[in-house]
C-alpha cells in the first residue's frame, strides 16, 4: 500500500500554517538561536471546554483541528469515525501535572489535590481528547518514545493502515514548554519548542479515488543506531534522491556513524537541524520535521526530503523519506 | 458497515511462544499463576509512600525497595519480564532485529516524581524504556506505548500487526507500571470512601487500588509447540470521555475481537475481565459482557478478574491477565476473583469464578483491558493443540 500525506498543520507561537516553518527556517538558517516565543494562547481558536486541559493537549487539539480541515474534513461521513485512528506523540506532555500533584501530596496530603487533575495524570489524555473532540473511534495510540517518537508515530500510523486497522490516521506531535521539562534539561522554558504539528495519512489510492490531490508519499523508514546510519538505511530503501536532510535530537549527525553506511552513490545531502531554529521539541520533533518535509514537497516542489530524529544517544535514531507523488 | 469493521475472513493466528510476569504475588509467570490459583493476594499496607498523606492505606506493591523508594523500579521489572519471556521461548537475549512494544500507563513517572520532589538522580531520557532495552538487549526498534490501562494489550495489537504485515517473524510485547504518588493519590482523592482492597464486580466494592507489575510475551508467526495461540486483538476508542468508560465502545471492541478471530461468542469459555473494582468500570464491563454473550440460558462464559489479587497493575494489567490466561489454557485451573461475594446487578447471568480455583478444560479465552480516555483492547487466545 502506498501511503499519502493528505493533511498538514502546525500550531504554536508564529505557527499558523506549514509555510511558517520555512519562513523561520529560511530566514534564520540552521545556526540561528531560537527566538523567544511570543505569548501564545491556543484557547480562542479552540472555543469552549478547554478549562481543565493541559497546554500540550490544547496545542495538540489545535493542530488536529487544522490538519483535519486541511485534509478536507469529512469526519461525519458514514463509517469514518470508526476507521479513523489517532497516533499522538509527546514525551513530556503531562509532566507538570504529575510533578505538581506529587509535590502537593509530599508537602501536605492528597486532600489538597484537585480531582480535576485526574484525567491529565494519564499521559494519553492528549490522544483521547483529540478522539473525543472529533468523534474518532478507531485505534487511539499515545506514543512517548524519546527523541525518535514523532517519526515512530508516523511509522505506527502506516502500520495501522497496512494492517487494516484504519482507513485514515491523524498523527499529532505536541510538547509544551513547562517548568519541569525545562528544569530536567537545564534549560529555560523560552529555549524549548512550545507547539504542535499534525499529519493526516491515508491510502494513496483511496485518496486519489476520492478525488483529492495526492502530492506527498510516505516512503522508506529506518531505525538504526546513529543518525547517519539510520538516514543512510532509509535512503537506500527509498525511491528518490532527497534535496534536503532535516535532523534533530542530535548535535552532530556526522559524528554518529554507528552502523554500516549503505547510502547510494549520491550520498546524503548536508544536514539541517530543525531544533536549532525551534528549540528542543522532544516528542513533537518527528512530526514537526515530517510536516516541514511534506510542505517542502507539496508547496516548494522538492522531489524528496529525508528526516532523522534522534541519534544523539545510545538509543536508535529514526529516519523517514518523504517523496513527491509526481506532478499534481 | 465498512471493510475495517467486517473482515472478509478471520485473520491468522500467532503463536504465544514465551511469557514472563512479575507482580506483588509472584516473581515470575509460573509463580504468579500458582499464587493466583491459591487465592493469594498481594495486598499489604503501603510500603513506598508515607501513608499519612493518603486516605487509602494499602496497595499491591512489589516488595523490593532497599529501604526508601528508589528510581528505576519499573524499568527493572520490565527487563526481568522480557528476559523470562525470551528464555521461555527458547530465544537468546539479542533483540537487535526484533521489535519490542511496551505498553505502560505511567512509564518511569514515579522516578520523575522522586527527581522532582526529592532530587533523586534520574535522567529525563529514561522516562521511556528505549534506552534500557537498548542497553540490556541491544534492541533497536522499541516503542513505549502510553495507553493508560489498556496499554499492554494495545502494545500486543501493534506487535501482532508487524507479523500480519509480513515484516517480522518474531515480536515482543510487554507491559509495565510502578505505582506513582500522583496517580495513586488522585484516584484516592476521587473515591467516595477510602478503598481497602479491590473487589471486582462486587456490589460493595469501593473502588480501585493500584498494583506494581510487568508482563511480557514473545509472539511468533508460527511455532510447533506454542504455549497458546493468539487469535485476535481488537483495539478502538470510545471517543466519549477522558476517564469514564462507554458501554458501546467496550462492547464494540469485544465484538470486533470475536469477529477478527472468526469466532462466535458461544465459543469463548472464559473471560479474564478488566474488573478494576471501580464503580463505573465493573458496571459498564458487566453490561457489555451480558450484551455480547448470551447469558439467558445460564451458559454464558466463566468470568474471573485477577486484579482482586494483583491490584490494578495499570498499563501492564492487560498483558498480565493474558499471561495468566495462557497458564490457565495450559493447566486447566482458573484463578478465582477474591472478595467477590455478591455480584453487581448488571452481571446477572455471568458465571464468576469465586472462592477458590476452578478446574475446567478451557479452550478459548477472552482478555479485556480498558483505559482512561476510552481506549479499549480485547484479545482472544486459544489452547495449543486446537
Amino acid at each position: 500500500m502506498e501511503v499519502a500525506v493528505t493533511g498538514l498543520s502546525v500550531a504554536g507561537a508564529g505557527l499558523s500554517e506549514p509555510e511558517d516553518l520555512w519562513r523561520r527556517m529560511g530566514t534564520r538558517g540552521a545556526d540561528g538561536t531560537p527566538a523567544a516565543p511570543e505569548p501564545y494562547d491556543p484557547t480562542p481558536e479552540l472555543g469552549r471546554g478547554m478549562r481543565y486541559k493541559d497546554r500540550a493537549t490544547k496545542l495538540a487539539l489545535l493542530a488536529a483541528d487544522r490538519a483535519l480541515r486541511s485534509a478536507g474534513g469529512g469526519e461525519d461521513r458514514p463509517g469514518r469515525a470508526e476507521t479513523t485512528a489517532v497516533v499522538a506523540s509527546s514525551n513530556f506532555g503531562n509532566l507538570d501535572t504529575v510533578c505538581e500533584a506529587a509535590s502537593v501530596i509530599a508537602r501536605s496530603s492528597v486532600s489538597e489535590t484537585s480531582a480535576m487533575e485526574l484525567p491529565n495524570a494519564s499521559s494519553n489524555v492528549i490522544g483521547s481528547s483529540i478522539a473525543i473532540r472529533h468523534g474518532l473511534r478507531g485505534p487511539n495510540v499515545m506514543l512517548c518514545n524519546g527523541a525518535a517518537s514523532g517519526l515512530d508515530a508516523v511509522h505506527l500510523a502506516r502500520t495501522l493502515l497496512a494492517a487494516g486497522r484504519a482507513d485514515r490516521v491523524l498523527v499529532v506531535g505536541t510538547e509544551a514548554a513547562g517548568a519541569a521539562v525545562a528544569r530536567w534539561h537545564g534549560l529555560s522554558t523560552q529555549e524549548l519548542f512550545d507547539g504542535a504539528a499534525a499529519l493526516v495519512l491515508e491510502d494513496a489510492a483511496a485518496a486519489a479515488a476520492d478525488g483529492r490531490p495526492v502530492r506527498v508519499l510516505v516512503d522508506a523508514f529506518s531505525r538504526r543506531l546513529g543518525a547517519r546510519a539510520s538516514a543512510s538505511a532509509a535512503l537506500a530503501g527509498g525511491a528518490a534522491k532527497p534535496s534536503l536532510w532535516l535532523t534533530g535530537g542530535c548535535p552532530d549527525p556526522d559524528e554518529t556513524r554507528e552502523g554500516p553506511d549503505p547510502a547510494p552513490a549520491w550520498g546524503l545531502p548536508p544536514w539541517r537541524d530543525v531544533e536549532a531554529v525551534f528549540g528542543p521539541a522532544f516528542g513533537a520533533l518527528g512530526v514537526l520535521q515530517a510536516v516541514a518535509a511534506a510542505h517542502r514537497i507539496a508547496g516548494h516542489g522538492d522531489p524528496a526530503v529525508l528526516v532523522t530524529a534522534g541519534g544523539g544517544t545510545a538509543e536508535a535514531a529514526a529516519s523517514l523519506l518523504l517523496t513527491s507523488a509526481g506532478p499534481a | 458497515m465498512d471493510k475495517a469493521l467486517t473482515p472478509a475472513r478471520p485473520g491468522p493466528r500467532y503463536a504465544v511462544a514465551g511469557s514472563g510476569a512479575i507482580a506483588s504475588t509472584g516473581r515470575n509467570a509460573p509463580e504468579l499463576y500458582e499464587a493466583l490459583c491459591a487465592a493469594r493476594s498481594g495486598l499489604a499496607p503501603l510500603r513506598g509512600f508515607d501513608a499519612d498523606r493518603f486516605r487509602a492505606r494499602h496497595a499491591y506493591e512489589i516488595d523490593d525497595r532497599p529501604g526508601r523508594d528508589v528510581p528505576g523500579r519499573a524499568t527493572a521489572w520490565l527487563l526481568e519480564a522480557i528476559a523470562e519471556a525470551l528464555a521461555s521461548a527458547g530465544l537468546g537475549e539479542d533483540l537487535s532485529e526484533i521489535p519490542v512494544f511496551v505498553g505502560t500507563g505511567l512509564r518511569e513517572l514515579r522516578s520523575a516524581e522522586l527527581w522532582w520532589t526529592e532530587g533523586a538522580p534520574f535522567p529525563a531520557r529514561r522516562l521511556h524504556f528505549g534506552p534500557a532495552l537498548a542497553e540490556r538487549f541491544g534492541a533497536v526498534e522499541t516503542y513505549t506505548v502510553n495507553n493508560a490501562c489498556s496499554a499492554s494489550l494495545y502494545a500486543l495489537a501493534l506487535a501482532a500487526d508487524r507479523l500480519a504485515t509480513g515484516e517480522q517473524d518474531v515480536v515482543v510485547a510487554a507491559g509495565v507500571d510502578s505505582i506513582t504518588a500522583s496517580m495513586f493519590g488522585l484516584l484516592d482523592r476521587v473515591h467516595a470512601e477510602p478503598v481497602d482492597r479491590v473487589r471486582p464486580f462486587d456490589r460493595n466494592r469501593r473502588g480501585v487500588l493500584m498494583g506494581d507489575g510487568a508482563a511480557a510475551v514473545v509472539l511468533r508467526r508460527t511455532a510447533e509447540r506454542p504455549l497458546a495461540w493468539l487469535r485476535s486483538v481488537a483495539v478502538n476508542c470510545d471517543a466519549f470521555h477522558v476517564t469514564a468508560p462507554d458501554g458501546a465502545g467496550v462492547a464494540a471492541a469485544i465484538e470486533r475481537a470475536h469477529g477478527l478471530a472468526g469466532l462466535d461468542p458461544a465459543q469463548i469459555d472464559l473471560v479474564f475481565a478488566h474488573g478494576t473494582g471501580t464503580l463505573l468500570n465493573d458496571e459498564v464491563e458487566a453490561g457489555a459482557l451480558t450484551k455480547v454473550f448470551d447469558v439467558s440460558t445460564g451458559q454464558g462464559p466463566l468470568v474471573t478478574a485477577i486484579k482482586s489479587m494483583t491490584g490494578h497493575t495499570s498499563g501492564g494489567s492487560g498483558l498480565m491477565s493474558l499471561v495468566v490466561a495462557v497458564e490457565t489454557l495450559r493447566h486447566g485451573r482458573i484463578p478465582p476473583t477474591v472478595g467477590l461475594e455478591e455480584p453487581v446487578p448488571d452481571a446477572e447471568g455471568l458465571r464468576f469464578v469465586t472462592g477458590e480455583a476452578l478446574r475446567s478444560d478451557v479452550r478459548r479465552v477472552q482478555v479485556d483491558a480498558f483505559g482512561f480516555g476510552g481506549v479499549n483492547a480485547v484479545a482472544v487466545l486459544e489452547k495449543a493443540g486446537l
